[in-house]
């Protein structure tokens, strides 16, 4: 990666990562994240940071006016909410204001264009969209493998091979331009310093211009970013690195820029005027035909009732602190709504006659994903008896590097801030085992090789025509049956997959080799990690004879975006392996001797199993019921009955939020759209996302919380010295800040962080998806993942952090962790806090102090300053 | 029977119409309007099963309006041929609807397209079942115009407006030929019937020395709807529409091409330049897009350069006379290629899913020896056998057919296998071949009687074999490193997309 050691070349990289503080980087679809589009950004305030980007992105950041006109119409936004904003505004003027720093270090970042753009201004000319189709062109011919790179030497140096052949840069620059585009340098590095040069843009300049570069495309961008900065060097898949992409870029620019003669093609191109396949860098260019739309600089929400002075107020701000103001009215409706609904939770539990949630001592305990969607099922499993539930981060603590049995690949099982610290894989298990075994893989793999068998028939100059007329008369019917009987189609597959490649219980092997030093050392590691997940959650005694850990993934059909859909914390995998991996090493003797020398005291009747909810038909299935003992098995038949019935519940509440459920009929329904290979809606994942609930399950027992928060258990008792919450606050929370951001910006701005229509989608190469035809690769989730038609079904809100536990506790984490302040006094989260049950809530102000939260709505209007 | 038929055949064509108007009018918002839609077309298709079943029960009829003299003026027929391709029609259309009504469930404008896709439908019915030619000149044209429609629904999109204006000139381009071709054979013989298999075969004699240029201009309307050459460069920008559009598209409208032709049988067969021509053009787009094909990197872009050199395979065992081959082929295509399309989201492999499997590579030479002891196998066994080529043709498809089985093979062994799965791999590529024949000797059992015949064949099926040689020469260039550092950027800049101008008319066409 690091290019020579000369030392203008290393300056050079360390300005093109600077450049690429303002493009997020872009997962591959295998392993589709939620990211914050601006966390590179996160220095700075929530309001600079958007300021920051917009020009560079051509985005406004905020939901736009129509979208707020809506709310307020709704009365999701109130007169008395904007007010509350305009004054906590008014309240904290100095310190800080969009634009104020001039992070990217070096010009106006407002006056960000390259070369080619000011070319295409000056001349009324498209190049730049030229341009981008040759560097589209080569990055999906480089992905795809059919830009030959057999030494394995990078994008630039094949492009650099293929481009002195290419017609395509002829028509741009010309016979002689094209050998030019070659003639910058060897390696990437010093043929972007050459063309940097040959543009003459100054070293003070660089940064600002290399990162509208990347922002012209930011998902092709993304992609490199995500190459350079966050993949593993091995992780398989071709990407083009930072370097690579910049220098391809730069070349076709510094040539196109001073290309002698325009050729005939140019010449009629540049004569046919303005360009609109980019968005103009002026903001609130982007938002043409595109749902949600309408720009602040243009528009104000049109509100006849809305009171005079708040109008007046309101046109004193200039657009961005109008739309920051009005995004803050939102967030404020919401918050007293949530807090008013826990208070009165609160009220009830403390009312004689209701029934005290501890009184049975639990049959069973499971803990779910800290995910929005398990909030629905933890309170209808509640429900159905006497279950206690808990919340933590669904990799369980535990950061894996898993294989699961007979995979080529490993598959990491970890947030991606994190490193996996622990490789594992599975055995199969039981009678015959290893003859099961053998037929099962023998099945799979000659499935994988009748697939290629297929491909390779199918791709066949000549061996594709027959193929095509003979496989149609197999096609036909099954398409057939895909679309009349979805659910049909899907079983018949299963039984098929069942009988080539019958399943085999398999277990984790999680038992280090005995007695060896090096046994000794996982022993501690697991114990360890044991120790840490059990403390976070709060789940330290009192274990029921039967705990639950339930990970979760989602089945869907037909969907590029599907591991948008599990689970987060596992790194965008399904999250069964984890929780089999954990429930594995807590029934260990030796792990528990271990936690009891810690002071975790894990009775010998208690059971860990795993589970894996199905959030796409909110089926819960309990795995590896071939390792439950005897003893347990009616409990864990009893506990699977349960989380039927709570299942079944929980798709019932859900069906409703569902698109097209009325009309859809039975084919709507939550279970037939999961096998549906037409629905482009299976589930509405993370949408609607708002909280982050850190407390006691009793501090939200009982509320109806419309599967928006995250709920992550904690027993402020149990952690004087602060240590899980830390952990919580630091890992779970920004995790959690990650997907609530991604919800926002693709939102807020889908022209550039969402990947557009699911319908017209177009997957390169496996790794992403285009609008349509070609050009720039889809960043963010897409539309229908959070629009209902031309109606924004999520709700675009900055997370709000809602903790029970001494504010000193918090204040003191906060001031040990950069990034926790970062994001706090940067307004990228809110944070209330309660000092314990029944106290009131305070609200963090940024810089850290508290003041005593009133309701927007209520008689004193202004928040009281305690701390 | 025949009334039950005729029943049959009435409603396939009016309740495509009756969708037409109700999702034109109601404009697909409520979602019982979209319902019935989607359920007039599965009931349209029902009726086309019930003609086929009276076909197949009885013999060809007609609902047929004749004029004083007892010729037909008007109407709809159906025989072995047209009722075939009305049950793919309506199949695919009442497919592709029901499967649009989920996947575009919050698009305000399903309406549209459900009205669009009907058009289609109905259109495209009575270019497969007109029983004279103005009739079906009309269908073809409304068929395009639908089609254009349907395209146009989502100018939203990126790229749709370009596409659609592009689509729609070069259709224009097609359209006005096949026109002028139709006026001037009413000019010269008047209300074409097109069921009259003897009129058929007459007609280029009547039409005289404007025989050659009727041909030519079927041939060029043939190529325009099929994709074909310079004058299918409307195809690859419609990806930019959503899936089920281009389910639509590339299942059923650009089969019009084959459908004209044989339709039309020796009005454009008995000409030999046209047929020339439609090989010459057919043949050289079937072998480039084979080549542009596997150098998109995208799932949908990969499936158009597909679609071209099917089609241009197609057109091609027309133009060499083997029709019912072409038939076969145009109905297999459009089912695989729906099904290819709708499921284009499925591309994505998942970390940890693949198999963990040893490989082996086996060297290109003993590839090509594979592929040619195949193919020389089955040209072999066609010369020897005594008549295996006297259906026109059909039988040189077995070449292709080893072709494919050889790619297939070798494919599977690159995987080592146990034995009892390689012997299960084996029989079932010899049970898939089997069933295959079995297919196509029922398919050709069934249409041949209603094939108009006769004047096909100028050019020898044997050119089929120089076309396919072609392709594997092309194929063998690409590995010499030389060649291929030189011809891999022309493919790559040829099959990417344009940039994506303003959407002017005029852009589309320079």
């Amino acid at each position: 990666m690091s290019p020579a050691d000369d030392p203008r070349v290393g300056r050079l990289w360390a300005q093109v990562e600077e450049a690429a503080r303002v493009v997020p980087a872009l997962w591959p679809l295998a392993t589709a994240i939620a990211v914050n589009p601006l966390w590179d950004l996160r220095q700075l305030p929530f309001e600079a940071a958007v300021a920051t980007a917009g020009p560079v992105l051509g985005i406004e950041g905020y939901p736009a006016p129509a979208q707020m006109a809506e709310a307020y119409a709704e009365g999701r936004i109130s007169a008395d909410d904007l007010r509350a904003a305009l004054a906590a505004r008014e309240g904290r003027r100095p310190e800080a204001g969009p634009g104020g720093e001039d992070v990217m270090g070096s010009g106006v970042p407002g006056s960000a264009t390259t070369a080619v753009e000011r070319l295409d201004a000056r001349c009324g000319s498209g190049l730049a969209g030229l341009v981008d189709r040759e560097v589209a062109k080569w990055c999906g011919a480089y992905v795809a493998g059919i830009l030959a790179d057999p030494d394995e030497e990078g994008f630039y140096r094949s492009w650099r091979r293929a481009v002195v052949h290419d017609p395509g840069a002829r028509a741009l620059v010309g016979r002689a331009g094209r050998h030019q585009l070659a003639a910058f340098g060897e390696d990437p590095a010093s043929a972007l310093r050459g063309a940097l040069d040959h543009l003459a843009v100054p070293e003070a300049r660089w940064v600002a211009e290399l990162a509208r570069h990347l922002g012209r495309m930011p998902g092709w961008a993304g992609l490199a970013k995500w190459r350079s900065l966050w993949a593993e060097a091995d992780s398989p898949g071709r990407a083009p690195t930072l370097l690579d992409y910049l220098a391809v870029r730069l070349c076709y620019e510094a040539v196109v820029v001073t290309a002698p003669a325009p050729p005939p093609r140019r010449a009629r191109l540049a004569r046919r005027g303005i360009e609109r396949r980019h968005r103009s860098s002026a903001p609130g260019g982007s938002r043409d035909g595109l749902p949600g739309g309408g720009s602040w600089w243009t528009a104000s929400p049109a509100l006849g009732d809305l009171p005079e002075d708040l109008q007046r107020q309101l046109a004193e701000l200039d657009p961005p602190a109008r739309a920051a103001t009005w995004l803050a009215a939102f967030e404020i409706h919401y918050r007293d709504r949530l807090l008013r609904a826990l208070d009165a939770a609160e009220q009830r539990w403390e009312h004689p006659a209701a029934p005290s949630p501890a009184a049975p001592s639990p049959v069973a305990q499971a803990v779910f994903c800290i995910d929005v969607r398990s909030e629905r099922l933890r309170r209808h499993l509640e429900a159905e008896g006497p279950y206690e539930t808990f919340g933590a981060a669904g990799f369980f603590g535990v950061p894996l590097r898993y294989q699961p049995f007979g995979a080529a690949e490993t598959v990491d099982l970890c947030p991606v801030l994190v490193r996996p610290r622990i490789e594992l894989g599975e055995q199969p298990v039981g009678a015959a085992s290893e003859e099961a075994a053998r037929r099962s893989l023998a099945g799979r793999q000659a499935m994988a090789g009748a697939r290629r068998a297929f491909d390779g028939a199918r791709k066949g100059s000549a061996a594709q025509f027959v193929l095509a007329e003979a496989g149609g008369f197999v096609a036909g019917p099954l398409a057939l049956a895909k679309t009349l009987a979805p659910r049909g189609a899907a079983a018949a597959r299963g039984r098929l997959h069942a009988l080539l490649a019958p399943p085999v219980p398999t277990a984790v092997t999680v038992d280090p080799p005995e007695g060896t030093p090096l046994g000794e050392q996982a022993d501690e590691e697991q114990a360890l990690l044991a120790e840490a997940t059990l403390r976070t959650m709060g789940l330290v005694r009192a274990f029921a004879p039967l705990v639950l850990l339930c990970g979760h993934g989602s089945s869907t059909e037909n969907n590029p975006y599907a591991s948008a859909l599990d689970c987060g914390a596992c790194g965008g995998n399904r999250g069964g392996h984890s929780a089999r991996a954990t429930a594995a090493i807590l029934n260990r003797p030796a792990i528990r001797r271990r936690l009891a020398e810690r002071g975790i005291e894990i009775p010998v009747g208690t059971l860990f199993v795993a589970g894996e909810h199905d959030t796409a038909t909110d089926r819960v299935s309990i795995l590896d019921r071939h390792l439950v003992p005897a003893s347990h098995r009616d409990q864990v038949a009893a506990l699977q009955a349960a989380l039927d019935r709570a299942g079944a519940a929980t798709a019932a509440e859900r069906r409703r939020t569902l698109p097209g459920s009325g009309h859809l009929g039975r084919i709507g329904q939550p279970e037939h759209r999961a096998a549906d290979w037409a629905q482009v809606q299976p589930e509405w994942g993370l949408a609607g996302n708002a909280a982050f609930v850190i407390g006691p399950r009793r501090l939200t027992a009982g509320v109806h919380l419309e599967g928006r928060c995250f709920l992550h258990s904690y027993d402020p008792a149990a952690d004087p010295d602060g240590q899980a919450l830390e952990s919580i606050l630091t890992a779970p929370v920004v995790v959690a800040h990650w997907i609530n951001a991604q919800y926002y910006f693709s939102t807020v701005e889908p022209a550039v962080f969402s990947s557009g229509d699911k319908t017209a989608q177009n997957v390169v190469g496996g790794i992403g998806v285009v609008r349509g035809a070609g050009g720039d690769l889809g960043v963010g989730l897409p539309l229908q993942s959070l629009f209902d038609g031309p109606r924004p079904f999520h709700e675009p809100l900055r997370l709000l952090v809602v903790v029970q536990a001494p504010l000193a506790r918090l204040e003191a984490i906060i001031g040990r962790n950069r990034v926790l302040q970062e994001l706090f006094d940067g307004e990228w989260l809110h944070l209330v806090a309660q000092e314990d049950e029944g106290s009131p809530w305070q609200v963090r102000l940024p810089g850290g102090t508290w003041a005593r939260w009133a309701p927007a709505d209520a008689p004193v209007r202004r928040p009281v300053p305690v701390g | 029977m025949v009334v039950l038929g005729r029943l049959g055949l009435g409603a396939a064509l009016v309740l495509p119409v009756a969708g037409l108007v109700i999702a034109g009018m109601l404009g697909g918002a409520s979602g019982r309007a979209r319902r019935v839609v989607v359920g007039l077309g599965w009931a349209a298709t029902l009726g086309a099963l019930g003609g086929l079943v009276a076909v197949a029960a009885g013999a060809p009829f007609g609902l047929l309006v004749r004029g004083r003299a007892g010729s037909v003026v008007v109407g709809l027929w159906a025989d072995q041929l047209t009722v075939t391709l009305l049950v793919l029609v309506c199949g695919v259309g009442a497919l592709v609807q029901s499967f649009a009504v989920r996947s575009l469930q919050g698009d305000p404008r399903v309406g549209r397209f459900l009205a669009g896709t009907s058009g289609v439908v109905a259109a495209m019915l009575l270019v497969c079942s007109a029983a004279t030619l103005p009739l079906l000149v009309g269908g073809w044209v409304a068929a395009g115009v639908a089609f254009v429609a349907v395209l146009g629904c989502r100018p939203d999109l990126p790229g749709v407006r370009q596409a659609t204006w592009r689509t729609a000139w070069l259709f224009g381009l097609g359209d006005t030929g096949l026109v002028v071709a139709g006026v001037l054979v009413a000019w010269r013989v008047g209300n074409l019937d097109l069921v009259d298999a003897r009129a058929l075969e007459a007609a280029p004699g009547r039409l005289g020395d404007l025989a050659t240029v009727v041909a030519l201009l079927l041939v060029g309307a043939a190529l325009t709807r099929s994709a074909q050459w310079v004058l299918g460069r409307w195809l690859p920008g419609t990806v930019a529409a959503p899936t089920p559009a281009s389910a639509l598209l590339h299942a059923g409208v650009v089969n019009g091409g084959g459908i004209l032709l044989v339709r039309t049988g020796a009005l454009a067969g008995a000409s030999l330049p046209a047929m020339v021509v439609l090989f010459v053009a057919a043949g050289s787009s079937a072998a480039v897009a084979a080549q542009l094909m596997t150098r998109r990197p995208d799932v949908k872009g990969s499936l158009v350069y597909s679609t071209k050199s099917q089609m241009g395979f197609m057109l091609a065992e027309y133009a060499v006379g083997a029709w019912l081959a072409a038939v076969v082929h145009l109905v297999g295509h459009a089912l695989y290629k729906a099904m290819l399309f709708l499921g284009s989201g499925s591309q994505v492999p998942r970390l940890g899913q693949a198999p963990a499997a040893p490989r082996r590579a086996l060297p290109g030479l003993l590839r090509a020896g594979l592929a040619g002891v195949s193919a020389g196998a089955a040209v072999g066994v066609m010369v020897a056998v005594p008549g295996a080529l006297a259906d026109r043709g059909a039988a040189v498809l077995v070449v292709f057919a080893a072709l494919s089985a050889a790619a297939a093979a070798w494919s599977w062994w690159e995987r080592p296998a146990t034995l009892g799965w390689a012997v299960l791999g084996v029989g079932g590529l010899l049970g898939a071949s089997g069933l295959y024949g079995l297919v196509l000797w029922g398919l050709g059992r069934w249409l041949g009687p209603a094939l108009p015949g006769g004047a096909a064949g100028l050019l020898s099926p044997w050119w089929l074999l120089v076309m396919a040689g072609a392709g594997l020469v092309a194929l063998g260039a690409l590995r010499v490193p030389w060649l291929a550092e030189r011809l891999v950027p022309v493919l790559v800049d040829r099959a990417a997309p344009e940039r994506l101008g303003s959407g002017l008319w005029w852009e589309g066409v320079v």
